[in-house]
């Protein structure tokens, strides 16, 4: 592939290097002024080419078809390359790897795994990190490479919580088999301090972020087939087709999206999606632009998620335990968080668009929702909460 | 004949009230206390909604615009209603020494060690104090006196001149966050090394650590048990006394899983009080 191939696979890099996009100035200074309008309560319209009351979301099974998952397709990639040799020839000085991914990529380091068909260690059922006595002891014993995908799930922030995962830690030294750690970026954070992770095991990788050429050429090759089709993404602002660019820089969608989702592609991706609109298929045709396309997908302003105005302490707390956890039960989100009101905040925070339900049953567990992760993290930043090192 | 005229005009003292500007003293009056008020409410409101980084350098700018606000209106008011040479000069300064000396000595001393407070920052907006026998987050600075909210939510007004005549505690210095101390009194006969672990367990466990600042326990033995002293950081130090309360019940079960048992000390319990963090 040559260098110049924006989705060409590009090594990890230290997690202290990731440099996320930055916003273009104007989209800063638009995003304060469209802040400042909604206080002063003063409705006027910037005059979009189509009316946005008329847009629908386009339907989850459309967007399968048009945007397929997974999120995290391309730093799949990134992350075979990045670790092809040390997978083939592990050395001594370097058997233990840790890779550190921000909130949203946890199933990327499972794929992984299991296209290179490695044994990996899932953690206990995390109920059982609090029992007395708290489950076995990590068994490393055997040859080959064990890929550990998901620190985070071995420990609970609660006092007898941290012991299973001192013990797994313990372990992973100790062990003489090559070991690839993965751990959520905010995990990584806290565990660093917790339990000295930092000190125990080297320090992190993480794939470089996505600037809006990648993000562009991630997101042609995804509809390559629906444009090929006739099927055009035009911003609902002006009618712009945002893949056609003129010569090689992106189109200024995706730079803004690029600086807007932290350069982090699942967040990008969730983004992207929520997006693409379709136009109501009754109404006033008069109001519909004169457009030459077999379809048109109208690409929206992804609206901005606001925290909820009441219970403001307590919805922090309980964003900030989901994040360093990679997600929870509901059970153990009120065993861990010190705050009687728990059961009434995640209701307003899931209606808010800022957490997410994921599985059904006794295995559900919230999550923070990847198209409001850049607004989460700003808010914590913001209220002096310690924030992951992306 | 000039030379009289001089000296005429030298010793009179303030202008011919035809020649002061009333209007203008007024509107600059009006203006200044204006543009206070307006300080005074919207830094406060900014520095509650905007990003925590910032907030005390928000809340403290306020007497500092305050008193450059006065201190100008003050430089342009007298040149309007005085006659300013030096002979006046040395009039109103010796005429203002003696007034201050019998009638306003604590006022002024309370004045001038405001300014020293705005320079020095023993306390700003926003740090938590101690001032005698009380403590409580500051309010306001004002030229004459501060304003704490206690953890009562009591207002207690605070003659700057205090600070010549005792020490002022400042738990945070002008920082985000400051230490808090929770204490524990446990009978002897117990692991302390398991203790102290499953402590600082607790400590690191609590939602409102900022785990970038050090958690520490300290421990000593005393006639009345082994004293446990966990030290910790919140995030946010208006958090404080949550803080520290989730750090004792979650300390206090650490106790009962390690086997250990507490004691109640009274006299122990007093000697507690004298720390600020431990409110």
């Amino acid at each position: 592939m040559p260098d110049d191939d924006p989705l060409a696979p590009r090594p990890f890099r230290k997690l202290d290097q990731f440099s996320e996009p930055s916003m273009p100035a104007d989209e800063t200074l638009h995003r304060l002024l469209l802040r400042a309008r909604d206080l002063l309560e003063r409705a006027e319209s910037d005059g979009p080419l189509v009316d946005m009351s008329r847009l629908d979301q386009t339907t989850a099974e459309r967007l399968d078809e048009i945007v397929p998952p997974p999120p995290w397709q391309p730093v799949l990639r990134d992350f075979t390359h990045s670790y092809a040799r040390w997978l083939a020839q592990p050395e001594a000085g370097n058997r233990i790897q840790v890779v550190s991914l921000p909130p949203g990529g946890r199933d990327l380091i499972d794929a992984w795994a299991r296209t290179q068909r490695l044994a990996v260690l899932h953690a206990p059922d995390r109920h059982l990190l609090i029992d007395d006595p708290g489950p076995p002891a990590p068994d490393l014993a055997g040859s080959g490479v064990l890929v550990v995908p998901h620190l985070e799930e071995w420990f609970l922030r609660d006092a007898p919580g941290l012991d299973t995962i001192r013990a797994l830690l313990s372990a992973i030294v100790a062990a003489d088999r090559p070991v690839l750690v993965g751990c959520d970026s905010w995990a990584w954070a806290y565990l660093t301090k917790a339990v000295e992770a930092a000190v125990l095991l080297p320090k992190p990788y993480t794939f470089q972020a996505y600037d809006g050429t990648c993000l562009q050429a991630w997101f042609a090759a995804l509809t390559r087939t629906a444009r090929e089709r006739g099927t055009r993404f035009r911003r609902v602002e002006n009618g712009e087709d945002v893949f056609e660019t003129e010569d090689d820089t992106p189109h200024d969608f995706f730079v803004r999206l690029a600086a807007r989702s932290l350069g982090i592609p699942w967040v990008a991706w969730a983004i992207w999606r929520r997006s693409i609109s379709d136009l109501h298929p009754d109404g006033d045709e008069a109001d519909v632009p004169d457009i030459d396309d077999d379809r048109t997908f109208w690409i929206a302003p992804a609206p901005d998620h606001d925290l909820p105005d009441t219970n403001r302490q307590s919805a922090f707390l309980t964003l900030h335990a989901l994040l360093i956890h990679g997600g929870l039960a509901p059970r153990l989100l009120s065993r861990i968080l010190p705050l009687p009101d728990t059961d009434s905040v995640v209701p307003a925070l899931i209606e808010a668009g800022l957490v997410e339900r994921i599985g059904e049953g006794a295995g559900m567990r919230l999550s923070i929702a990847p198209v409001a992760y850049p607004t989460v993290r700003a808010a914590l930043g913001n209220a002096g909460l310690p924030r992951d090192g992306m | 004949m000039n030379g009289d005229e001089t000296g005429q005009r030298a010793a009179k003292l303030i202008n011919d009230l035809q020649d002061i500007s009333f209007v203008k003293i007024a509107l600059i009056v009006i203006g200044v206390w204006a543009i206070i008020a307006l300080v005074r409410r919207t830094f406060p409101l900014l520095a509650r909604n905007g990003p925590s980084q910032i907030r005390l350098y928000v809340l403290g700018a306020v007497p500092l615009i305050r008193l450059f606000l006065l201190v100008g209106a003050i430089l342009w008011i007298i040149p309007i209603v005085f006659n300013i040479t030096f002979q006046n000069f040395l009039v109103i300064a010796g005429a203002a020494s003696v007034a201050i000396g019998f009638a306003f000595k604590d006022y002024v001393s309370s004045l001038i060690a405001g300014v020293v407070a705005i320079v020095e920052k023993p306390y700003r907006p926003g740090d938590w104090v101690k001032v005698g026998e009380d403590y409580g987050e500051v309010q306001s600075v004002g030229l004459r006196a501060i304003r704490l909210r206690t953890p009562s939510d009591d207002i207690v007004t605070a003659p700057h001149i205090r600070l010549w005549q005792e020490n002022i505690v400042n738990s945070n210095d002008g920082a985000r966050t400051l230490m808090c101390v929770a204490e524990f009194w446990v009978a002897p006969d117990h692991d302390a090394k398991t203790l102290r672990s499953a402590l600082r367990d607790v400590a690191m466990t609590s939602a409102y650590l900022d785990f970038d600042n050090p958690v520490v326990v300290i421990l000593s033995e005393t006639p009345y048990g082994t004293h446990y002293r966990l030290k910790a950081y919140p995030f946010d130090m208006r958090d404080q006394f949550v803080f520290v309360s989730d750090l004792t019940v979650r300390g206090k079960a650490a106790i009962a899983r390690a086997g250990a048992r507490q004691v109640v000390v009274a006299a122990a319990a007093e000697r507690s009080k004298s720390s600020p963090s431990d409110h």
